[in-house]
C-alpha cells in the first residue's frame, strides 16, 4: 500500500513536470490572445480561416479576398463591355461575341469564385525534415452552391486507390471530379448565352453522342475518381539513354473508379475491335484481361494491359504490373501503406479526402541524374550554388485535399516546406540557372566576335 | 520512460484492489501523462521568430502574413559565396576574370560585394511580418516589421534608420497646409563607416572618408541625422497651367504648391558655408527676420511664367534645422508653425489619422487628402489622352483615389527590428493594391496604343 502510495505520488510529480514542460509555444499563443487583441471593424473570415492553419512554423498567411474579388469584378465587367463596343464586326459575330460574353458571365457567377472570402497557408517543421504545409480557401459554408465546391467533390472520405498501390510505388496521384455535374453543368451556361442557335447546336451534339455511345450512360457509369501511380522496382534495372544510364525498373497504371461494366465493356469492345498490335483475352491472377501481347516501343516496358478490379478500370503498363497491382489489392502483396516512409509521411495526417498525391524519396532521386544532366547541358557546373539537385529536386510528399462544408484545404507533408520549397523551386533554381547560363553565353559569344573581326 | 511504464503497468495490476476514489484518479493521472507526453513530443519542432514577429502585428484583420526569412538568408549566403567563386575563378572558361579589361573590374567589385552584404545587416533578417485591420470603418492600420536577429551582430540597416524611436520634432516645423510629408532619421556616419569597412576589407586597410576632401567632411560633422521633405498645397491660391504647355485644349487648374527640404545639423556650418557660397554668386540673398529668424531670399533672374506659381527660394536656419524652401511665404509658414502657430499637428485630417498613434518614431511619411486629390490631376496630366476604350475602367481609379482620406506611415526602429506603420481610410493590401494594379494595366494598356497609332512601328505590323 505505501508502494502504491509513493508510486501515486511519483507519477502526479511526473504529470506536473510534463505540464511546466509543454508551456513553449501553446502557452505563448494563449498569452498573447489573453491581450484581448482587437477585432477588425470589417468582418472577414480571419478567425475560420487560421483556426485551419498551424502556428509557430515557417509561414503563416492569411488574406481576405472579398475587397479584392469585388474590385477585380469592377474592372473585369467594365473592360468586358468596353472590348466588344470596340471591335468592329457584323451582326453574326456579335450575336457570338454576346453569347460568349454572356457564358463567361454565367460561368463566373455560378463558378463559387466571387464567394471566395479568404485565404490561408502555413508551414510548420513537424520534425527534423519533415514539414506540415497547409493551404486554405474559404467561402461562407451558407454560399456553397458555387460549383467548385461540389465539381472536385463533396466529402472527403477513404482513398480507395490506397489499397491498389504496390509497395514500390514512387508517385501516385488520385482525383475526384464529378463529371455528371460538369456535363449537367454545360446546358445552364449554354442556357445563360441567350443564343437559340447555339442551345439547338449544343443539343444536338448531346443528342448524337448518346447515339453512338450512350454518352450521358457512360457519364453516369463513371464514379468520379481518376489516378495515376508510378512504381520503381529497385530489384530489376532499366537502360536509358547515356549518361543517365540505369534506373530502376519503371510500370505505371491509370485508374478509373467506375459504378458498374459500362465503361470497361465498351473499353473492351473498343480494343478488340482495333487493328494494331495483337491483343490477348485472358485471366491473370484469376482477373480476366485484355493483354497487349507486342510490346510498344518505347524508352519504358509498355505492353498495356486493361481490366476491371474492384470498382476500378485499370490499365496497367505491362503484364507483371497488372499482377503486381492485382497482389497488393488482395493482400497477397504489401501496399505503399505499410512502408516506413509513407507511415512517416502520414503520421497526423488524416488521409480522408478528395484528391491525393503521394511521391518518395527514391522518384526525386531517379529523377535527380536526369535533372543534372540537363543542368550540365545547360553549362551549369555541377555543385554550382552549392544546389544538391537531389535534396533540391526531392518530392518526398503525402498530400490531400479535402472539399470541406466551407473551405477547400490542401494540406501535404513534406520533406520541405511551404517557402523554401516554393523559393527553390520558382526563384532560386531558375535564377540560378539563368545565371549558369550567362558565362557560357558570354564565352560563346565572344568567340563569334572574334571569329568575325578575325574573317 | 522505461520506469514510468513499469510503474504504470504495476498500479494496472493493483486495480481491481483498491478504492473506487483511486481508482479513477489513477486513471485520470495516466491520461494526463499519455497526453502530456504526446503533446511534449509534438511541440519538438524547430523553433521560429513567429512569436517575437507576430507579437508585434495585428490578429483579426484582412492581412496577417508572417515568413520566417532564416533559412532563405542561408541560402542567400550560399548564393552569394558560389556566384562569386564562379565571377573569380581562373578557370578558362571564365570569360569575366580572363579579359583584360573587365577581370581587374570585376575582381574589384566581387571582393567589394561579399564585405558590403556581410556588412549591410540583411544577414540578420530572421523574419518578417505583415498585417492589415480595420480599426474603423474608414481607418486602417497596416503593419510591416522586419524582425532582427540581434545575436547576429550589428549591420548597416539596424544602424542608418535610428536606433531608437523618438518625438518627431519635424512635426513642430509642418505647417497646417502640409500635403506630402516624407521625413526619415538617416545616419549619414554610419552610412560611412559601412563604406570605410568594405573599402578597407576589399583594399586592404584603405579609407574612403579619411581621403575625402575638408569641406566633405565638416558637412558630415555637421549633419545631424535627420533629413525631410515638406510639400503644401494651398486650396486658395489656384495655380494655371495653359493648355498649350500641356497639349490640352484647356488651362489646367490645380492648388498652388510650394515645398522644402529640410536636414537637422549640429550648430550652423552648414548655413555658413551655403551664406558664403551665396554671397560669392550672381546676386546677394535678401535677409528678413522673422521671429528671431533670419529668412534669407534668393532673388530669380526671371520671373515663373506661370500664373498662381509662387518661386521664390529661401533658405534658413530655425532651431537645429536647415530649411531650403521653395518660396518665401512657405519659409515664413513654416517658422510660424515652429513658433506655434498653424502647425500640421491641428488640421483635422491630420488629427484623425493620427489619433491614438504613438508618434514616437524614426521618420514619418503623410499625405493629405488634398494631395490625393492634387497627384490625381497630375496623373490625369501624365496619362494626356486616355483612349476611349480605358477611359470608363480608369474612371474606376479615379473615383476610389478620389475616397482615399489621406495615409500617414511611421518608421519604429529598435534592437528588435524595424517597423512600419501605416494608417490609411482604406486597405492597403486588399482593394488598393487591386486598383493600383489595375491603373498599372490601364496605363500600359494606353502606352501600347498611343505607341501604336504613333505610327513608329508600322513596318513592324504594330501591336495588333
Amino acid at each position: 500500500m505505501k508502494k502504491e502510495k509513493i508510486l501515486t505520488l511519483f507519477i502526479t510529480g511526473i504529470a506536473v513536470a510534463f505540464t511546466g514542460c509543454t508551456d513553449s509555444s501553446e502557452k505563448q499563443i494563449e498569452n498573447t490572445s489573453k491581450n484581448t487583441p482587437p477585432q477588425s471593424a470589417v468582418p472577414n473570415s480571419f478567425a475560420e480561416v487560421t483556426s485551419k492553419l498551424d502556428t509557430n512554423g515557417d509561414v503563416f498567411v492569411y488574406y481576405s479576398t472579398e475587397d479584392v474579388i469585388a474590385t477585380i469584378e469592377k474592372y473585369a465587367e467594365t473592360a468586358g463591355t468596353q472590348a466588344v463596343k470596340s471591335i468592329e464586326t457584323g451582326s453574326m459575330e456579335d450575336a457570338m461575341m454576346e453569347s460568349g460574353m454572356n457564358i463567361g458571365k454565367a460561368m463566373y457567377e455560378q463558378s463559387g469564385i466571387k464567394d471566395i472570402s479568404g485565404m490561408g497557408m502555413s508551414s510548420i517543421e513537424l520534425e527534423s525534415g519533415m514539414f506540415r504545409n497547409k493551404m486554405i480557401i474559404h467561402h461562407d459554408p451558407e454560399k456553397s452552391n458555387g460549383k467548385l465546391w461540389s465539381l472536385l467533390g463533396a466529402e472527403p472520405h477513404e482513398i480507395d486507390m490506397l489499397k491498389f498501390l504496390p509497395e514500390d510505388t514512387a508517385l501516385a496521384f488520385s482525383h475526384e471530379i464529378n463529371l455528371k455535374g460538369l456535363l449537367d453543368w454545360l446546358p445552364e451556361l449554354i442556357k445563360a448565352a441567350g443564343n437559340p442557335m447555339l442551345k439547338q447546336q449544343f443539343d444536338q451534339s448531346i443528342e448524337m453522342a448518346n447515339a453512338e455511345m450512350d454518352m450521358t450512360d457512360l457519364v453516369s457509369s463513371f464514379d468520379n475518381e481518376i489516378g495515376m501511380f508510378i512504381t520503381l522496382d529497385d530489384s530489376q534495372k532499366m537502360q536509358l539513354p547515356p549518361p543517365v544510364g540505369d534506373i530502376p525498373l519503371l510500370g505505371f497504371a491509370l485508374m478509373a473508379k467506375v459504378k458498374d461494366d459500362k465503361i470497361s465493356d465498351l473499353l473492351f469492345s473498343i480494343l478488340e475491335n482495333t487493328t494494331g498490335p495483337e491483343i490477348e483475352k485472358k485471366t491473370v491472377s484469376g482477373i480476366d484481361m485484355l493483354v497487349v501481347n507486342e510490346p510498344i516501343p518505347m524508352p519504358i516496358p509498355f505492353a498495356p494491359v486493361v481490366f476491371r478490379l474492384d470498382n476500378y478500370l485499370v490499365v496497367a503498363s505491362t503484364e507483371d504490373s497488372a499482377k503486381q497491382i492485382v497482389a497488393t489489392q488482395n493482400g497477397s502483396k504489401k501496399n505503399l501503406s505499410s512502408t516506413e516512409e509513407f507511415q512517416r509521411l502520414a503520421k497526423e495526417l488524416d488521409l480522408k479526402a478528395n484528391h491525393f498525391f503521394f511521391a518518395n524519396e527514391q522518384f526525386g532521386s531517379t529523377m535527380s541524374p536526369i535533372l543534372k544532366q540537363a543542368m550540365s547541358a545547360g553549362g551549369i557546373p555541377e555543385g554550382f550554388l552549392g544546389l544538391d539537385s537531389a535534396d533540391s529536386y526531392s518530392l518526398q510528399t503525402l498530400g490531400v485535399i479535402r472539399m470541406n462544408t466551407d473551405s477547400i484545404m490542401v494540406e501535404n507533408h513534406s520533406q520541405n516546406g511551404l517557402f523554401n520549397s516554393v523559393m527553390m523551386q520558382v526563384g532560386i533554381i531558375p535564377a540560378s540557372v539563368g545565371a549558369g547560363m550567362i558565362l557560357p553565353a558570354l564565352e560563346d559569344a565572344r568567340e563569334r566576335a572574334q571569329s568575325i573581326s578575325s574573317e | 520512460m522505461y520506469f514510468i511504464i513499469y510503474a504504470l503497468f504495476k498500479q494496472i495490476r493493483n486495480f481491481t484492489k483498491m478504492n473506487p476514489i483511486r481508482k479513477i484518479t489513477i486513471p485520470f493521472f495516466a491520461c494526463c501523462m499519455s497526453f502530456l507526453i504526446s503533446s511534449a513530443h509534438s511541440s519538438e519542432t524547430a523553433k521560429t521568430s513567429f512569436e517575437a514577429v507576430t507579437e508585434k502585428l495585428d490578429r483579426n484583420g484582412h492581412l496577417f502574413a508572417y515568413f520566417n526569412t532564416a533559412k532563405t538568408m542561408q541560402q542567400l549566403d550560399q548564393i552569394m559565396d558560389s556566384l562569386l567563386e564562379l565571377a573569380q575563378s581562373n578557370d578558362s572558361a571564365n570569360p569575366l576574370a580572363n579579359n583584360p579589361f573587365i577581370g581587374p573590374m570585376v575582381s574589384g567589385i566581387t571582393d567589394a560585394i561579399k564585405p558590403a552584404y556581410e556588412e549591410s545587416g540583411i544577414s540578420q533578417i530572421g523574419g518578417v511580418g505583415m498585417s492589415s485591420l480595420a480599426v474603423k470603418k474608414d481607418q486602417w492600420r497596416q503593419k510591416t516589421f522586419i524582425y532582427r536577429d540581434s545575436q547576429k551582430g550589428d549591420g548597416l540597416i539596424w544602424e542608418m534608420f535610428g536606433s531608437e524611436p523618438h518625438s518627431l520634432e519635424i512635426l513642430e516645423l509642418a505647417p497646417a497646409q502640409t500635403g506630402l510629408l516624407a521625413h526619415s532619421d538617416l545616419r549619414i556616419s554610419a552610412l560611412m563607416d559601412w563604406v570605410d569597412r568594405i573599402s578597407e576589407k576589399a583594399t586592404g586597410g584603405q579609407s574612403v572618408t579619411a581621403s575625402a576632401p575638408a569641406e566633405f567632411k565638416d558637412i558630415l560633422k555637421a549633419f545631424d541625422d535627420e533629413v525631410g521633405f515638406i510639400m503644401t498645397l494651398d486650396p486658395n491660391k489656384q495655380l494655371k497651367i495653359p493648355g498649350f504647355m500641356i497639349q490640352a485644349e484647356e488651362d489646367l487648374e490645380m492648388d498652388s504648391f510650394a515645398f522644402a527640404l529640410i536636414a537637422r545639423t549640429k550648430g550652423d556650418k552648414i548655413l555658413s558655408m551655403i551664406n558664403e557660397a551665396m554671397e560669392s554668386g550672381f546676386a546677394p540673398p535678401q535677409r528678413t527676420k522673422i521671429k528671431g529668424v533670419n529668412l534669407n531670399s534668393i532673388p530669380l533672374p526671371l520671373p515663373i511664367p506661370i500664373e498662381g506659381l509662387d518661386i521664390s527660394p529661401c533658405y534658413f536656419q530655425v532651431d537645429d534645422y536647415m530649411v531650403l524652401a521653395s518660396s518665401t511665404s512657405l519659409g515664413k509658414s513654416m517658422i510660424e508653425a515652429k513658433n506655434g502657430k498653424g502647425q500640421i499637428t491641428e488640421n483635422d485630417d491630420f488629427k484623425s489619422l493620427t489619433e491614438g498613434l504613438d508618434l514616437k518614431s524614426n521618420g514619418i511619411s503623410y499625405t493629405s487628402p488634398n494631395f490625393t486629390n492634387w497627384s490625381i490631376k497630375l496623373n490625369e496630366l501624365g496619362m494626356g489622352q486616355m483612349p476611349e476604350e480605358l477611359k470608363d475602367s480608369f474612371d474606376i481609379y479615379l473615383n476610389y483615389n478620389k475616397q482615399i482620406k489621406g495615409m500617414v506611415s511611421l518608421i519604429k526602429s529598435d534592437k528588435d527590428g524595424i517597423m512600419l506603420e501605416t494608417r490609411s481610410s482604406v486597405n492597403l493590401t486588399g482593394e488598393y493594391l487591386t486598383h493600383t494594379a489595375a491603373s498599372i494595366a490601364i496605363i500600359l494598356g494606353s502606352s501600347v496604343q498611343q505607341f501604336n497609332e504613333s505610327g513608329m512601328f508600322d513596318d513592324l505590323g504594330g501591336f495588333e
